[in-house]
């Protein structure tokens, strides 16, 4: 007998030493935590059985999330309710479960990634942060990888995909932006962008472990007319 | 202030180095008596994936007054930042730098790693010489198959910790802390000490004289009260030895993601190249149920949906189907597959095949070795082509198109007629497809990888000369010719490497200074081939006036001293001496389990052994 499955979201953070972990890592830290949590899951039918594990709009390496989201398909009969505890029990601490339920939005709807930087350089300056926000009334352009050109690389402007931009100082060699972002699967930008483009106009330079850092923590995901995704 | 997160934004694989992984081990350093950071001298990938470091990191995390941290090679571009930054390594679960342990310790798993493991040292600011290291470095200490002749490192190493580890290392740790509360530890009494304990040879307590013509005249004891040999230790009751039930969960994909389940030490064949059927003796088997029982609880913890067999000879187990079968009951509902990798093919049946197929397939290999018969026996393979091919047969008719054979080049006694019988035993396996009524669709594919023989310690070979350059490059082209069908792939290993490999496996410590200068020059990762370079070790070669070939090339004489007569693995050399005649008979030797071919491990005692009772 085929058991019947329905479909439930989990919401999770990703912080600290799991920002380095990608997707593709991701996937099999997850599979491994449901079947330690005994979460039973729908799985493929084909000749290497894997489970279903949808997820949402992966980050890349490096960047922290508050608003990740997974679709799994467990038994009807199952009880959803205590999935995040018993995940939260076999996951490591970096990963945290903090919601569940029956979704009633698909992860195509999801529009704009909300994000906040974080950039600490002994260069940053009152000065420094007031020229963030006219910068990108113009086009900005970086440097991306593509196999279209010979060089393998083209200028590629990130404007039209930036909706917004907030620059605040918060003290000299620190800064703080919150940055609202497309996301949709065609316009979707990689909010690392934002900080190359940054380094390119601003002349920064933040590869020194010694004294520059930056962060990117994605904080919220949003679906048409700016409603939050969940 | 500094940013470890900028460090790592910049290199690839950045988890290869975050640690805070699932089942790490964190401890509260104020009840620690005794650090020790378990170094991998390769990437994080392989070193998470091997077994013996995850017993060994759970032994000793299992004392309560011992904290054993990980670490592990890092990869070239990390490597660059460290330096560039002017950083140390540092162990994984606390960040600390490798030159603040109390005992760094360091598996050593493959020649071609020495590189890596000097790399390591200086880059933590470790001297490379143990004679310049004072009381405040740590006690650097080496173990793992290669310790059985770590005589090109004895320079570097304090200590080396010969055989299996599971109650020696705790051991080696309890001394230390014993000696270090009763105020009597210095560096040199606790390794005079250790040299006393069964199972750990310190390299500075042994003089080396050498005769006129270069070979070894002679291994001395400083001290009277050390031990003239070195005997290996291992575990009297595999049953009672300790399982990682629950290793660290990598956050990365690892080069063996799965449950490791180890069923036996030790293999009953006797082929004659092979260093680890001899080192790992006497045959100690697991309960069967005792495993099940170990396998079910490392699923609870991991959440792998692979359990893989491990030995040197899965199918010789005894309790393979009271073993499988107990696994089947529930691994098919938990959508675990299982894989049993050192197939025999004598032994591979029908049964097999489904047992190892319910739930995912993978490639099957079987390994000849040698491409006749008598090659076969004068290696003592005991193993048929008839064997060989109704192994395949089973493959096929399991609807297998493709299968894989190992095989060997350079063996002792060697024609171009052998080199031959590998592309006809090849071509005998697709004929064989053929011949299957049952056979899939679709054309076969054999695959023949064909590695270059490398003479190695505590081995019947261990005196043999290994085949040049030249002739390793001729035997490969010649067998390419053979191999003119397309159904068969071939692929050979790099010659080049595996003669570095073969000098520093039968070498003295008068390659030490070989390779202090390799690391002087920046020689690292020499099991990559993309950072291999084999005129950097020549010319290291002729800057150190070593000659490869006296290692490499040179038949040595049955009364020969050899580096590692220091060290008793167990075997006899006296046993290994009449295998090596045997070998040039083409007489075969009969396996543990037909009989008793004498080869004096079973003194060292075991439980669940095949061996006779031990005559006292």
């Amino acid at each position: 007998m085929v058991p019947e499955y329905k479909k439930i979201r989990l919401k999770f953070q990703k912080t600290g030493n799991a920002k380095f972990i990608s997707h593709l890592d991701l996937d099999r830290t997850m599979k491994s935590v449901l079947t330690r949590a005994k979460v039973k899951v729908e799985h493929t039918h084909g000749y290497n059985p894997r489970p279903y594990l949808v997820f949402s709009l992966p980050t890349s390496v490096g960047t922290e999330s508050l608003c990740e989201f997974l679709d799994i398909k467990i038994p009807t009969e199952d009880d959803h309710t205590d999935i995040p505890e018993r995940l939260n029990k076999n996951l490591p601490p970096d990963i945290r479960v903090t919601d569940v339920y029956i979704p009633e939005t698909d992860f195509k709807q999801i529009t704009d990634a909300e994000y906040k930087l974080v950039i600490i350089s002994p260069k940053i300056t009152k000065e420094l942060a007031d020229k963030i926000k006219p910068l990108f009334s113009a086009p900005v352009f970086i440097e991306k990888r593509t196999k279209k050109t010979e060089s393998g690389f083209m200028d590629f402007d990130i404007t039209p995909y930036v909706k917004s931009i907030d620059a605040e100082f918060i003290k000299d060699g620190e800064l703080e932006i919150n940055t609202v972002v497309s996301a949709e699967n065609a316009t979707y930008i990689n909010p690392e962008y934002i900080i190359k483009a940054l380094c390119k106009y601003l002349e920064l330079d933040l590869s020194d472990p010694n004294t520059c850092l930056y962060t990117v923590l994605r904080t919220n995901v949003y679906k048409q007319n700016k409603e939050t995704f969940n | 202030m500094f940013y470890k997160d900028t460090l790592l934004k910049q290199v690839l694989k950045p988890g290869r180095y975050t640690g805070g992984e699932y089942g790490q081990v964190i401890k509260d350093l104020s009840g620690i008596k005794c650090r020790w950071a378990f170094a991998f001298p390769d990437t994080y990938e392989i070193g998470m994936s091997n077994l013996g470091v995850r017993i060994l990191y759970g032994v000793l995390n299992e004392q309560p007054d011992v904290y054993c941290e990980r670490t592990y090679a890092p990869w070239v571009d990390m490597e660059e930042q460290l330096v560039k930054y002017d950083l140390p390594i540092t162990s994984h679960e606390t960040g600390t730098p490798l030159k603040e342990f109390d005992i760094l310790g360091f598996t050593l798993q493959y020649e071609l790693c020495y590189t890596n493991v000097l790399n390591m040292l200086k880059l933590s600011g470790i001297p490379l010489l143990a004679s310049e290291r004072g009381e405040d470095y740590p006690i650097v200490i080496g173990g793992g198959p290669c310790s059985y002749n770590a005589e090109p490192l004895a320079d570097f190493f304090d200590v080396f910790s010969i055989g299996e580890g599971e109650e020696a290392l705790p051991e080696f740790s309890r001394l230390y802390i014993n000696m270090k509360e009763s105020g009597e530890y210095t560096k040199e009494k606790f390794l005079h000490e250790a040299a006393k304990i069964q199972g750990f040879y310190v390299p500075s307590l042994y003089d080396v004289s050498y005769n006129d013509d270069g070979t070894i005249k002679e291994y001395k004891p400083v001290y009277d009260d050390i031990p003239k040999t070195v005997t290996k230790r291992i575990i009297a009751d595999f049953n009672k030895a300790y399982f990682p039930d629950k290793p660290v969960m990598p956050y990365i994909e690892c080069v063996q993601d799965r449950i490791t389940l180890e069923i036996m030490r030790g293999c009953i064949r006797g082929c004659r190249f092979c260093q680890a059927g001899m080192i790992y003796r006497p045959i100690r088997e697991k309960d069967a149920a005792l495993l099940n029982e170990q396998a079910r609880r490392t699923f609870e913890n991991t959440g792998y949906d692979e359990i893989s067999l491990c030995s040197l000879s899965t199918s010789d187990y005894t309790g393979l189907r009271e073993l499988t079968d107990g696994l089947l009951s529930w691994t098919d509902d938990n959508m675990i597959s299982l894989t049993l990798p050192s197939l025999r093919a004598d032994s591979f049946t029908d049964e097999l095949m489904k047992k190892i197929s319910s739930v995912r397939t993978s490639t099957l290999t079987f390994a000849p070795e040698a491409g006749t018969q008598r090659l076969r026996d004068v290696i003592n393979k005991n193993l048929t082509e008839e064997e060989v091919l109704k192994a395949c047969k089973v493959a096929f008719s399991a609807g297998k198109t493709a299968v894989k054979l190992y095989f060997m080049i350079g063996h002792p006694t060697e024609t171009d007629e052998d080199i031959k019988g590998i592309a006809d035993l090849a071509k005998s396996v697709i004929n064989c497809f053929y011949e299957t009524e049952n056979r899939p669709k679709g054309k076969p594919l054999v695959t023949i990888s064909v590695a270059c023989f490398i003479p190695k310690p505590f081995t019947a070979f261990q005196w043999e000369a290994q085949d040049t350059l030249e002739e390793y490059k001729r035997k490969q082209q010649l067998l390419g010719s053979y191999c003119n069908d397309r159904r068969i792939k071939y692929n050979y290993h790099d010659a080049d490497g595996s003669l570095i490999e073969a000098v520093l496996a039968r070498g003295d410590r008068r390659l030490c200074k070989v390779l202090e200068l390799a690391c002087e020059r920046g020689m690292k990762f020499d099991a990559w081939s993309e950072y291999f370079d084999f005129n950097k070790w020549m010319q290291l070669f002729t800057d150190c006036s070593v000659d490869p070939a006296f290692y490499a090339n040179r038949k040595r004489s049955d009364d020969e001293v050899l580096p590692w007569d220091v060290i008793d693995c167990g075997v006899s050399k006296k046993f290994l001496s009449n295998e090596k005649k045997k070998a040039y008979e083409a007489k075969t030797t009969q396996c543990c389990a037909e009989g008793c071919a004498g080869c004096g491990a079973n003194r060292l005692g075991g439980e669940n052994r095949w061996c006779p009772n031990i005559k006292k």
